[in-house]
């Protein structure tokens, strides 16, 4: 499958210098197949405006306004400074997680550079709430997303590295929905940091994905569920348009029957990835 | 004719040319409801009635919303129950519009019926088509007496129009979507071809349109239709990639009933019941907040449960009948709610059909277990009935994971949530029907254990707070399993434990239950399935033919806030046969 190279042909933002190289005869369309054509089509159907904001109340209203300290040491209210007519990508983690932790940061490392050509700047941000505020102070927080590479960078979003008082981020934490009904499970907080929220305040569209879905998939939800158009919401899924005669086409029918993984499955962590400690 | 017919249209158009529950015993006279158990179940709804608790710690916090219900009083049963208007076509026969013509298309296989498995025959044919349009947008409705509530509805009524077709005959729905949400409509229990079977992703998306081709067929055996395998009871609902909870629960299901030569032989003689003493009823659970608007919490993933119980969208009406049987279609339309269902009379229910099939013979029901998506089709004789009879919930459920107890020992809340209450008016009745327990409905046609070609095992479990099958997540351009079409296979479900319940529901075909936790299934459960109860531990293998149309198809938990976190899988048969995991054959986003 396709999907990679055309997502590196055809970032949304280059719709614009994508039709105007058709119009003189450059032609990127050659390298395209009947397939990728068609789906274009429909594609350049799809009202590329902003929607209007949603009126009336919000999924965010009913999170607690508690204030964070970021890695700097700058304070922050959670719904009235980070997510009030915003998109977040928010996750739980903590700095000693050795389990899914480091996965999970790593598939937002590649949302925040995705989100480039997708979402401005200054309207999305990637939020990570510590579990763990006795030991992640704002000191460690900055060492964690220094060593990592996650810190200021020109063109990328804002990466807030949070923490505040345990038992108001517990509030937080339950208000979230990263809670197990087993109190065994729930103590341990190693349980809570494998879910990615996606919400777009704006639109009032909020969904959770599981981190080990892997980039791919979670990169198509951040932009169904937060998209400011009905375009940049539903590109991805019109470029998996394919009809059974297309497979003969493109050689897809022997991975019909030859069972090939690489073209759709090697993104998604396997089991053993998502389930150790 | 607007000019937005995409190629992929254009090509096709180029080609053209339970059940006898176990709970029974634990029910006795004491059971049975006094006046002042009924208001106090009214006010308080089943799990708040005294009832020892299970050993269950949801109210330890407060997950974000918790504890804090429906602040609406009302006096109950003071509104008639409405029954869904009868969806009428915009023609039969000849088209009214150029099939495909629209922004989704139709289905290839709506220019080609011949099947898949065997390209020499053509699928079973008999009325002419029928053409409805159906719109999707926003409606102010009354749920609760004296509550505005902004709803989503299918054609202006929650539930929506009731579709009613025969067997044999074809279905095109033109499909508007008025909202400003994608979504994607399932027609639960269908046979039908994958780009009109609510694949998450092939969306009906905002201001566009979709032609669903329901080919109301049934699949061949031997290569003569199947009429074992005739659907009855059918419902639809929104089935949209992430959001499906959001939108089942905002009001998006409606009926669509079929009937065979069969069926319709037992109607004219006298056997069951006609319109209008044959009435769809969709149960449903929901819970309001302040503004009348209904609640839901994107970001609750275990399952959200209602404090206020609603029958064809309104919160415990009443209905008039008559000293005579009526058939009930009876659908959990709940997200997470799981409902064991009696009469406060006592009387038994003359049970016709599990999920969207008839059994053989009539069977005697109690009660009846109902997870979200399961359909219980029965007759209930008021002939003898006392002047009230109330239509009640008693299992008890404390939050998603599922009801407490087990499904072999489930904890009842007695007095039950009643949903409907019916006066029973006297008079003299004629032409009552017939049928009672032991009468035959159908000849039944059983998998043989020994066709499975190939046995699969699917577990279901939870891991940090996500849904996984087999250690996987729902990637819709993934097949996870590529059956060979023409085949039958046993498959191997397993609840991954934690006492979650799991009702699996599978599309595309009925399945035959072979066996729960290594018994044999219960005698409401031993016929055709489209969902099945995974209870808390629970294994079941069932027997699963793959025919008529390609994939890809889903099977999932039918929690809908399960499903919605990727606890889904495909299954895409080929002519061919493979092995998954692999792209999906077709696609139609
Ligand atoms: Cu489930």
């Amino acid at each position: 499958m396709n999907r990679l190279l055309l997502l590196t042909l055809l970032p949304a933002s280059m719709y614009v210098l994508f039709v105007i190289s058709v119009d003189q005869s450059v032609s990127p369309q050659q390298a395209m197949t009947p397939r990728e054509l068609r789906n274009q089509e429909r594609i350049e159907k799809l009202d590329p405006r902003p929607l209007p904001t949603h009126q009336g109340p919000r999924v965010s209203d009913r999170f607690p306004d508690i204030l964070l300290t970021d890695q700097y040491g700058k304070e922050h209210r959670f719904v009235s400074d980070l997510v009030r007519d915003h998109t977040v990508c928010l996750v739980l983690f903590f700095t000693e997680c050795t389990g899914t932790c480091p996965g999970t940061t790593q598939v937002m490392k590649r949302l925040r550079e995705a989100a480039r050509n997708e979402f401005p700047t200054d309207e999305i941000r990637f939020v990570s709430i510590t579990l763990d505020p006795d030991i992640d102070d704002p000191n460690i927080l900055l060492h964690y997303a220094e060593s990592r590479g996650l810190g200021p960078q020109d063109g990328l979003a804002d990466w807030y590295f949070l923490t505040g008082e345990f038992s108001e981020l517990e509030q937080l934490r339950r208000a979230l929905g990263l809670y197990d009904l087993d109190p065994e499970i729930d103590a341990d907080r190693s349980e809570h940091a494998s879910l990615i929220t996606f919400g777009n305040d704006r639109h009032n569209r909020w969904a959770s994905m599981p981190a080990g879905l892997g980039f791919d998939d979670l990169n198509e939800t951040l932009c169904r569920i937060c998209g400011n158009s009905q375009r940049q919401r539903f590109e991805m899924a019109l470029k998996e348009g394919r009809m059974v005669e297309d497979n003969t086409e493109t050689n897809d029918a022997q991975s019909q029957t030859a069972g090939d993984t690489a073209a759709c499955c090697e993104e998604q962590l396997s089991a053993e990835q998502f389930t150790q400690n | 004719m607007t000019k937005t017919m995409s190629l992929l249209n254009r090509r096709s158009l180029l080609k053209a040319a339970s059940a006898v529950f176990t709970a029974v015993s634990s029910l006795d006279a004491n059971d049975r409801l006094e006046d002042s158990d009924r208001q106090n179940a009214v006010n308080n709804g089943v799990a708040r009635n005294g009832q020892p608790r299970q050993n269950k710690v949801a109210q330890q916090f407060d997950p974000g919303n918790v504890g804090k219900g429906t602040p609406f009083t009302f006096s109950p049963f003071s509104v008639e129950m409405t029954v869904p208007p009868e969806a009428q076509p915009v023609a039969v026969g000849d088209a009214p519009f150029a099939p495909g013509d629209v922004f989704h298309g139709i289905a290839p296989e709506f220019y080609d019926r011949s099947v898949a498995e065997r390209p020499d025959l053509q699928w079973y044919e008999a009325f002419p088509t029928k053409w409805y349009q159906l719109d999707t947008h926003y409606l102010t409705a009354e749920i609760i007496p004296g509550v505005r509530t902004p709803v989503m509805c299918y054609g202006g009524s929650i539930p929506g129009p009731t579709f009613r077709a025969r067997v044999g005959q074809p279905v095109v729905v033109r499909a508007t979507n008025s909202l400003n949400i994608e979504q994607s409509i399932h027609l639960h229990g269908g046979h039908n071809p994958a780009h009109s079977d609510g694949y998450p992703n092939f969306y009906i998306l905002p201001g566009q349109q979709r032609d669903y081709f329901y080919t109301n067929t049934v699949p061949l055996r031997d290569g003569k239709p199947d009429f074992s395998e005739s659907p009855s009871t059918m419902w639809y609902h929104d089935h949209s990639m992430d959001l499906t909870a959001n939108l089942v629960i905002q009001g998006l299901t409606g009926f669509f009933l079929v009937r065979d030569q069969i069926e319709q032989d037992l109607i004219d003689s006298n056997v069951l019941p006609d319109e209008p003493y044959d009435i769809p009823v969709a149960l449903q659970d929901k819970r309001f907040n302040a503004d009348g608007t209904i609640f839901w919490d994107p970001l609750d993933h275990n399952g959200t449960l209602g404090d206020i119980w609603i029958a064809n969208g309104k919160a415990q009406p009443f209905f008039r009948v008559q000293r005579r049987k009526y058939r009930f279609r009876l659908l959990n339309g709940c997200n997470a709610r799981f409902m064991e269902l009696r009469l406060s009379s006592g009387q038994p229910f003359i049970h016709l059909g599990k999920d969207t099939w008839l059994f053989p013979n009539a069977i005697e029901s109690e009660t009846l277990l109902l997870s979200m998506g399961q359909r219980a089709d029965v007759v209930i004789d008021f002939t003898n009935a006392p002047s009230e009879v109330f239509l009640e919930n008693i299992l008890c459920q404390s939050d998603g994971r599922g009801p407490d107890g087990s499904l072999d020992v489930p904890q009842h809340c007695i007095p039950g949530a009643p949903f409907i209450k019916f006066i029973v008016e006297d008079g003299v009745v004629e032409n009552d029907v017939t049928v009672e327990p032991g009468t035959a409905l159908r000849p039944h046609v059983r998998i043989n254990p020994s066709e499975a070609v190939t046995t699969r095992e699917f577990r279901f479990h939870r891991t940090k707070g996500a849904w996984m099958i087999n250690g996987q997540f729902f990637d819709p351009d993934r097949a996870d399993v590529v059956p060979q079409l023409g085949t039958v296979e046993k498959w191997i479900l397993k609840n991954g434990g934690g006492g979650w319940w799991h009702p699996i529901h599978i599309h595309l075909e009925s399945h035959q239950i072979l066996s729960v936790n290594g018994k044999a299934p219960s005698l409401s459960q031993s016929f055709k399935n489209d969902t099945v109860i995974l209870d808390g531990g629970a294994e079941v293998e069932i027997l699963i033919n793959f025919r008529t149309f390609r994939g890809p198809f889903v099977f999932h938990c039918h929690n809908l806030e399960h499903e919605d976190m990727r606890m889904m899988f495909v299954f895409d048969p080929t002519v061919g046969g493979g092995s998954g995991p692999t792209v999906i054959q077709q696609s139609f986003p």
